[in-house]
């Protein structure tokens, strides 16, 4: 779909809107708030118009590729504005949604079923710091305040969460591919 | 940025990504908190890029031609459904399926003369690549046994790995890429090959009783210069009928009209003694060997024979 996009065929760039950009808007979402993730929704698939080459395949999936993307320009965003969220308040969006939203679609809604899961089964302290650290937008260094752990901790039980992720969720693909 | 020691103040679980598999993760979280944009956006999308100057819009050079033909032909080809994959393609004979069997064919064969297969590109008149129609044909009757979407996806791989080369900084527009027995630059190159892709487009349209496109004055505009400019050359190496004198190039005006159209000058300075005035569509056409040179509604004034051994000099290349 990327090589259609590469030779300028925008349907194809709106056929991968169509699948990705609730991942993309969402994530923005949490991190800017719905009034400006228009916007960030938005540039990122211009900007994936624009550069298409800039996404390498051998190194991660188109959606990785968009939802970093995403959030970088959050966080450029936040910083431009001088915008400065409480620590409170985006902890307060840290924990995912289990409802499911209009627009998103079936498979999508699975996707995220399973990782609401995978991340429920983590230990308490790993799953919280990485809630914070990921929906919240919270650095390292916030983690570790609003846990009351150190930092090195923090950084080491969000480390250590995302590794376990990978494994589940790299045990669910090969289930599915067996 | 992250600092391997993690005291940066603003150290964020993004600076995971460069670890294996994270990245992964890192967006598979974003599915837990998935939701629509407002369905404007989507139209404020299509119009944003629609204003954005990319192939198919408004295509300013050989790359961005091939590349916009690149796409218009695989929209066509993703709109056809079954009783048009059997549809007689003229002139050939060829079904809708072999003719895009054929399109894979070439496409890879182009895709080895950009040097981005590994194999050495054939030299200008190889006889194994001499013969455009002929070339690959048991392999592209091989294909063409299989299912039609198979045959679709191999024409795009090849298409799609040439279409991203000419767009990218490693692509040499001057470079020799030579196709059957041209010795082409690469940019002129792709003008033959968006040449054969509008032409082979329009067969399908008519085998399936589609309509012709209509093609933007940008491309015509490319496509027709390309081709006119040259003319002197083709004239030089058309052998002329029943052992006539050749053809002799004298000062001559040739005005297509229409949007992509133009005026050239052709056969040196001096007085232009000859005219020739066309559409430019139909001149494209005849190039293409979808119209006679004879059949084109045109005016001549001049030297007619000239211009009528010009015409066929024209459609030299035309697959």
């Amino acid at each position: 779909m990327v090589e259609r996009i590469v030779a300028g065929d925008s349907s194809a760039l709106t056929a991968v809107y169509d699948q990705l950009s609730p991942v993309v808007h969402g994530i923005a979402v949490r991190l800017v708030g719905a009034d400006q993730a228009g916007d960030v929704c938005q540039d990122v698939f211009v900007a994936l118009w624009d550069h298409p080459e800039r996404f390498d395949p051998a190194r991660g999936s188109l959606r990785a590729f968009l939802v970093t993307m995403a959030r970088r320009r959050c966080f450029d965003l936040l910083r431009r504005q001088g915008r400065l969220v409480a620590r409170e308040e985006r902890a307060q969006h840290a924990r995912p949604v289990v409802a499911p939203e209009v627009g998103e679609s079936a498979l999508a809604m699975i996707a995220g079923q399973r990782v609401r899961q995978a991340l429920d089964a983590l230990p308490a302290e790993q799953r919280r710091a990485i809630e914070l650290a990921y929906f919240g937008g919270l650095t390292y260094r916030e983690v570790a305040t609003a846990t009351g752990a150190s930092e090195g901790t923090a950084k080491s039980r969000i480390r250590l969460g995302l590794r376990r992720l990978a494994e589940v969720l790299r045990h669910h693909e090969e289930v599915e591919l067996a | 940025m992250s600092t391997p020691g993690g005291n940066d103040d603003n150290e964020r679980i993004d600076d995971l990504a460069g670890e294996p598999g994270i990245p992964e993760v890192l967006a598979a979280l974003a599915e837990t908190v998935a939701v629509g944009p407002p369905l404007s956006l989507r139209d404020q999308l299509v119009a944003e890029i629609g204003r954005r100057p990319r192939a198919g819009a408004a295509p300013a050079s050989a790359p961005d031609l091939y590349r916009s033909r690149v796409v218009v032909m695989r929209q066509l080809l993703d709109e056809l459904r079954g009783g048009d994959w059997t549809a007689v393609v003229a002139p050939y004979r060829w079904t809708t399926h072999r003719l895009v069997a054929h399109l894979a064919v070439i496409e890879e064969y182009t895709a080895r003369q950009l040097g981005l297969t590994g194999e050495a590109p054939l030299p200008p008149g190889d006889p194994s690549a001499g013969d455009h129609l002929g070339l690959g044909a048991a392999e592209a009757d091989e294909i063409a046994a299989g299912a039609p979407e198979a045959s679709v996806a191999r024409w795009w791989a090849a298409a799609g790995r040439v279409a991203a080369h000419v767009g990218s900084a490693a692509f040499d527009p001057s470079a020799p890429v030579p196709l059957h027995q041209w010795p082409f630059d690469a940019a002129t190159a792709l003008v033959a090959r968006s040449f054969e892709l509008w032409t082979h487009g329009d067969d399908i349209r008519r085998a399936t009783g589609r309509s012709l496109e209509e093609v933007p004055a940008e491309e015509l505009r490319i496509m027709s210069s390309t081709s006119v400019a040259g003319l002197p050359l083709l004239l030089a190496l058309q052998p002329p009928p029943d052992a006539e004198p050749p053809a002799v190039l004298t000062p001559t005006r040739v005005v297509l009209t229409g949007p992509g159209g133009g005026t050239f000058a052709l056969g040196g300075p001096g007085p232009q003694v000859n005219l020739l005035v066309a559409d430019v569509v139909d001149y494209c056409r005849v190039v293409s060997r979808r119209l006679a040179p004879h059949e084109m509604a045109s005016t001549r004034e001049g030297d007619k024979r000239l211009l009528s051994s010009l015409l066929v000099a024209a459609q030299a290349i035309a697959v």
